[in-house]
This record gives C-alpha cells, structure tokens and sequence, in this order.
C-alpha cells in the first residue's frame, strides 16, 4: 500500500509527463519544421522544385506532361516506347557509357509513364547531384532512338504487352478505363496495341520527344541533400531549351465520362476481378481530398489480413468474412481534369447472391457517406489517411514525385504543413457533401475480368447509387 | 499442341439411382485417331494451323464426340488490342462530343426523369396537398347542422305590420318586429339622455320599420316576451326587464339594450347573419 502511494504519487506523474510530451508533438509542430519546397521558374518557362531536406542521398527527376492521353490510334504507346529508349544511350553517351557512368556513381537511373505523365528520375549520393542533372538533361535531350534499339525495345515491349494478360488488376483498370473514358484518348492503355507498337516508327519517337519534351511542360524535381543548388544546374542544362512547336502544341481537352461496362470473361482465371466506379474528380478540384479521405473511410483489405470483425472499417466488418471476397480495395484516381473514383474487388463470384451482396454494401457504404457519416466516423478516416500520405512522403523519390505532380497538376506545390491543414479541415460535412456531389445517384462505370458469369447487373448497382429513384 | 474435348451428344440427367459414368471421355492420342486432311509443312496461315489440330472422329473412344482443337500456335490477342465498341450511334446529341465532362451535359439528359419526376411527382403531391387541406379544414370547420344556420332568411311578407315574430338563429331567438307608423314615431322621440342604455333608434334600425334584436335579456339571458311591457316592446318575465318598441331597456334590472344581430335587406327578405 504504501509502496503503491509512493507510485502514485512519484514516479508515475513523472513517467506521465514525459510520455505526455513525446506524444504531444502534434503533426502539425513537425511539419512547420518541415524542409520547404522551393519553386522556380526559368526564363523558358521550365519549373524547379527543390526541397533540401540535408539527407546524404537525393532524388533528381524530371516529370513531363505527356502519356497516353495525348496519343491517337495509329501512335498508342509512343509515350511509353520513348521512355523506354531513354535508357538506350544518347547522341554524346552510348547505352553502355550511359550504364557505366550511373554504376560509377552509384546511381538509379528510373522511369515510368502513366496516361498523363512521364517520370525520368535518379536516385543518387547528394554529392552527385550536378552529375545527376547532366545525365538527365542528355537522355531528355539527346536521345540517340537508333534503329536497332528501336526494334531491340520493340520486341521487349510487345513481349510485355503479351505479358500483361496475366496481371489480371491492370488488364481490370485497363478495361475501365476504356470503357468509362470510351471515346476519348484517356480510354487508351499506355501500352498501346500490338498493332501500333508493331507499326510506330523512329520519326514518329522524334516527333513526339519535339512535341512533348518542351519546357513549360517538364517539371525538375529534387528532393534530398545538395539539392538547393539544382535551379542554377536546371539553368545551365535546360536553360537553352525552346519553347517552339514544330507541330501543333498537344492538349489534353475535358474528356467525357459515359457509364458503361466492360466484362472479360475468362473461366480459366481463379477468381473474379471486377471494378465499380464513378467519376472522380480533377487533382487540384476542392473536393479531391475530401473524397480521397471517403476513399479512406472504406478502406482495403484482403484474406490475409487477421481482421474481419474488428476491422475499422465498417463495410470491411459487414463483408469480409462472407461472399467469397479475396481482396478488395476503394481507390480513387485523380488525373489533371477528371479521375475515377471506386472500389476494386477480387472475389470467388460463385454466384449473383455473393456478387450482388458486394456491391450492395459498397453502394450502401456510398449513401452512407453521402447522407450521413458522422463526425467520428470521419474523424477516424481522417487519422487513417493522415498516416498514409506521410508514409507515402517518406522517401526521397516519393516526395519528389509528390512535389512534381502538385506542380504540374495545379501549377505550385503544397507545403505539408498546409496540406495538414486540409486535411484537418475536412470534416462530416466536406465529405457528405463532396459524396453527394460526385457519387450520389451518379453514372458508373464497371469493369470485370475472370469468372464474370455472376458478375453483378449493372442496372441493380446503379439503382443503388441513391436511396431511391423514379 | 493441345486439343480440347467437349462431351457431344450427351444430356444425360438421372433424378435417381446410378448414373453411368459414360458423360466423359478422354480422347487419348491412339493410331486410330488420324489427321482430318493432309497437314501442310508449313504452318504459315491460320486455317493451316488449325487443320493440324483438327482430328477425325471415328473410333471406338472418341465416337460421338465432336473434336476441336485449340490452335495455340496462334497468338491470342493483348487486352489493348480488343477495341471498345463505338456507341455514338446510340448517344444522345448533347454527349457526342468527347471533350465535353459528363457534368456539363447532365442537365439535358436528365430533362426528361426529371420532368417526370417534379413534374408528376409535383401535380401528385399538390393533389395529396390539397386533399389534406381539405380533409382537415372539412373536419375543423363549423359542424354542418350549425352551418345550415349559419344565416336564415326571413320572409317579410309573413310579418304583417305591428306583429313582431320570433325565430331561430344560431341557437337563439331573434325577433323580427313590423313596427306601425305610431310606434316608430314614439321610438325615434325618446330622448337619448334618458336612457339608461343611451342609443338613438336610428343606431339600431336600417329601416324604420323593421326592427330585429337578439331575443335575450341582457340581464341573466331570459327570454323575453314581444309585445308585452310597459313600453310596448319587450317584457322579460324572469325579474321584470320593460324593452321599448326598438329593443331598449326602459325599466327593470338589465343593464343594455337587446343586442342587434347582423342583417341585411334583400328583395323582400330580411338576412339575418350576413351584413
């Protein structure tokens, strides 16, 4: 007894103010302490975003406004396929020269394409930073689209596109997309056809590189240590870059959304890959965080996960356990101007009983969101994300990312501290409201892959967009 | 190569008891089965390649079943290459352009469910309305026995002159009295400062020979009694009220005149309730 008074009375006020003040740090301290992203614009309009953050490595990249939202028919796929070459060598470095001075340095040299951007980055020791920005600005520039590596980059292409069958997700995402976006260039697969990846020449690499690979629509980014002296370098090695198009200047117009569905149905797939979606919003519109928090709200979750019952999210808890589901997953895709926004699911789809009992309460979960999540409810979403967005901004390469894509979607770049603040200020009614307008009783568009003879009706979900309709 | 085998001929369906297990065959790669035409060397076309997959269907095992090989020298297609269908056909005007959101033209193809909708939904609703309304103001309103008696209608020609008659309205009398040229000249003569209650005649008559009061004393609510009193008016038996010939207290305990209802003339009717 006394020992325990003496416990209260000493030792645990003490334990408790230090634990008080370790866990008092609140998110928004720490990020007002945050390094800063800096902007500048050169005189050719060519943008750099800089945040020195005193690490030993950095990542430098450039990202581009280009992709398959900008090809046509006969090219699709030459965005990828130009990216792709990048790594072949350049008029002043051969493929080999361009590897080995990397590995000299101990350098990545990285690069993706999406539907509306392509990213050449490399990760490097911050004391190779000036290097760094030479390579890239030469593989930009100068690169050297030789014929044999033209053909040798054409097979390896043709063979991933073969390849590509088999990742059932990205034939799923593939297939909405073409079927939501039907009629525009977003519909088009970054991959492109056999047909035209078969038929896309060596002019046609150089034309597009003129048309897309012009100043006001590339993004330097660096992230990490000696980095604050990358805007003189951006001078120096892109700072005589022209703003001239030979052609017409290529543009992404607003593209249409249609409600439709696409199913591929293949009995020899295990499973059901299915999508629900409907149209998102642009990734600067207001209410992009608001609906990337319901995103949250939802949430993921697959087999392998030991919650069911006790999930925190709520449909997770009401469907995970039964009809047959695998794996399922809200995502919500921004693009410049539009975005998809919806749920991926894998699932045994036995039957319509299992199938229909999914996206009922997933259009369920939507109502919900629209007419009346509550505050803790959106609370706790808000907290779920909040760590998902620091931890995807953890790393170098995912903050550069971050910084070039503000930049380029929305034309200046968020401090996090202030994207602290949106998301605070994100509340009940930012979301009902953000569902209610972009979700609520809206068109959907649906997309299976597998065993989709019980995939559901499309009318039955769209009837469960809205508690009721005439 | 591969070849696939599907069971032909075979709808075989068995409520109860043993069912043979005949439904399956596997083909087996045996010398009987032989190649339906001659194979080319070289498979350089389609239809070559499927003849080298095609097989005869005659044997003691394969009988019956319908042989078709897979040809999967044949490369499949890449999801890319499948083509979404055109729908424009099928597309309203206000959608055919694809740079145009879908918000944009959500109005337009909408009109219509929306039309509907307020439309119908709004003549039904102002019909459900009205029926409330209604239903409620009907069940509120004034009882319909009382309403009938709400205004009566008096026939002055049933009143010859110097009768004075009683009538029910709203539940209480009133007299309607056809007062003689004598009468009226000793009412309007009366001088006002001598009354207890003091009213010119002329207050309470629109005409001089028709005078209608409220057949209630306003002293406990009697009724009094026409043509009867001192003053050739109104005489209360309860505790001796005189009313003049135009309703006035003249002697007794009541306090005010006999109250003058509401009424107009109209024809040869006299409305009582109605102004």
């Amino acid at each position: 007894m006394a020992l325990r008074l003496v416990i209260n009375s000493t030792i645990r006020p003490a334990f408790n103010t230090q634990v008080r003040n370790a866990s008092a740090l609140s998110v928004k301290d720490v990020l007002a302490a945050a390094p800063n992203a800096e902007v500048t614009t050169l005189k050719n309009g060519f943008r750099v975003v800089t945040e020195d953050n005193g690490r030993s490595t950095a990542t430098v990249g450039v990202w581009i406004e280009t992709g398959s939202r900008f090809e046509n028919e006969q090219n699709n796929g030459v965005a990828h396929f130009l990216e792709r070459l990048i790594h072949k060598g350049t008029g002043k470095r051969a493929s080999a020269a361009l590897e080995s001075e990397l590995n000299a340095i101990g350098a990545k040299l990285n690069s993706f394409t999406e539907r509306d951007q392509t990213a050449v980055f490399v990760q490097a020791a911050s004391q190779d930073v000036e290097k760094v920005v030479d390579i890239l600005a030469d593989v930009l520039r100068n690169s050297k689209l030789d014929a044999s590596a033209i053909d040798t980059e054409r097979s390896a292409i043709l063979r991933e596109l073969d390849a590509s069958d088999d990742y059932y997700q990205a034939v799923l995402f593939d297939n909405l997309h073409a079927a939501a976006f039907q009629g525009t260039p977003l519909a088009k697969s970054v991959l492109g056809t056999t047909q035209s990846v078969q038929s896309i020449t060596a002019q046609q690499l150089k034309e597009w590189q003129e048309d897309h690979y012009r100043p006001v629509r590339m993004v330097l980014s660096a992230v990490g240590g000696g980095v604050s002296g990358v805007p003189q370098l951006a001078e120096k090695y892109f700072g005589d870059l022209s703003n001239e198009y030979p052609r017409q200047v290529p543009a992404a117009d607003g593209t249409r959304f249609t409600g439709s569905e696409y199913r591929y149905r293949n009995d020899n797939i295990p499973h059901m890959y299915a999508a629900v979606a409907v149209e998102g919003v642009g990734y600067g519109h207001k209410d992009a965080l608001a609906l990337q928090i319901a995103s949250q709200f939802i949430g993921q979750w697959d087999v392998t996960h030991a919650t069911t019952r006790t999930a925190a999210s709520r449909l997770i808890q009401k469907i995970g356990t039964d009809h047959g589901l695998h794996n399922i997953q809200h995502f919500n895709i921004n693009y410049k101007d539009t975005g998809l926004f919806g749920i991926y699911f894998v699932a045994d789809a036995h039957d319509l009983n299992d199938t229909h009992g999914i996206t009922k309460s997933v259009g369920h979960e939507w109502k919900h969101l629209a007419s009346a999540a509550t505050e803790d409810e959106v609370a706790l979403a808000r907290n779920q994300y909040r760590t998902n967005v620091y931890q995807n901004l953890e790393t170098n390469t995912q903050k550069a990312g971050f910084n070039a894509k503000e930049l380029l979607y929305t034309g200046n770049v968020r401090q996090l501290s202030d994207l602290e603040a949106q998301i605070q200020k994100v509340d009940a009614t930012a979301v009902r409201e953000a569902i209610s307008r972009h979700v609520y009783d809206r068109d959907i568009a649906t997309a299976g892959v597998g065993r989709t003879e019980a995939f559901p009706n499309y009318s039955h979900i769209r009837a469960g967009m809205s508690w009721w309709r005439l | 190569m591969a070849s696939l085998s599907r069971s032909g001929g075979f709808a075989v369906k068995v409520i109860t008891g043993a069912q043979p297990h005949t439904n399956f065959v596997a083909v087996s790669p045996a010398s009987t089965v032989t190649a339906a035409r001659e194979v080319p060397a070289e498979f350089t076309t389609a239809e070559a390649r499927q003849d080298a997959v095609s097989r005869a269907t005659s044997g003691v095992y394969a009988s019956g079943l319908a042989v078709k090989g897979i040809n999967v020298t044949s490369r499949r297609f890449a999801h890319t290459d499948v083509s979404f269908p055109d729908f424009s056909a099928y597309r309203r005007d206000s959608t055919k352009n694809p740079q145009v959101p879908a918000r944009d033209t959500e109005d337009q193809r909408r009109a219509l469910s929306s039309a509907l909708y307020y439309g119908a939904g709004g003549v039904l609703s102002l019909w459900a309305g009205k029926e409330v309304v209604q239903t409620l103001v009907a069940y509120k309103a004034m009882a319909a026995d009382q309403r009938a008696l709400a205004s009566i209608e008096i026939n002055m020609n049933d009143i010859p002159e110097g009768q004075t008659k009683t009538y029910e309205w709203r539940g209480k009398p009133v007299f309607v009295k056809h007062r003689t040229k004598k009468e009226i000249a000793a009412e309007k003569a009366v001088p006002v400062a001598d009354l207890r209650h003091p009213q010119h005649d002329d207050e309470r008559v629109q005409k001089d020979e028709w005078s209608v009061v409220i057949g209630v004393c306003t002293h406990l609510g009697c009724v009094p009694i026409a043509n009867a009193g001192d003053f050739g008016g109104y005489y209360c038996p309860c505790h001796g009220s005189h009313y003049d010939a135009s309703g006035r207290i003249r002697k007794g305990p009541a306090p005010l005149n006999l109250h003058v209802p509401a009424y107009s003339f109209k024809d040869s009717t006299i409305v009582i309730g109605s102004s």
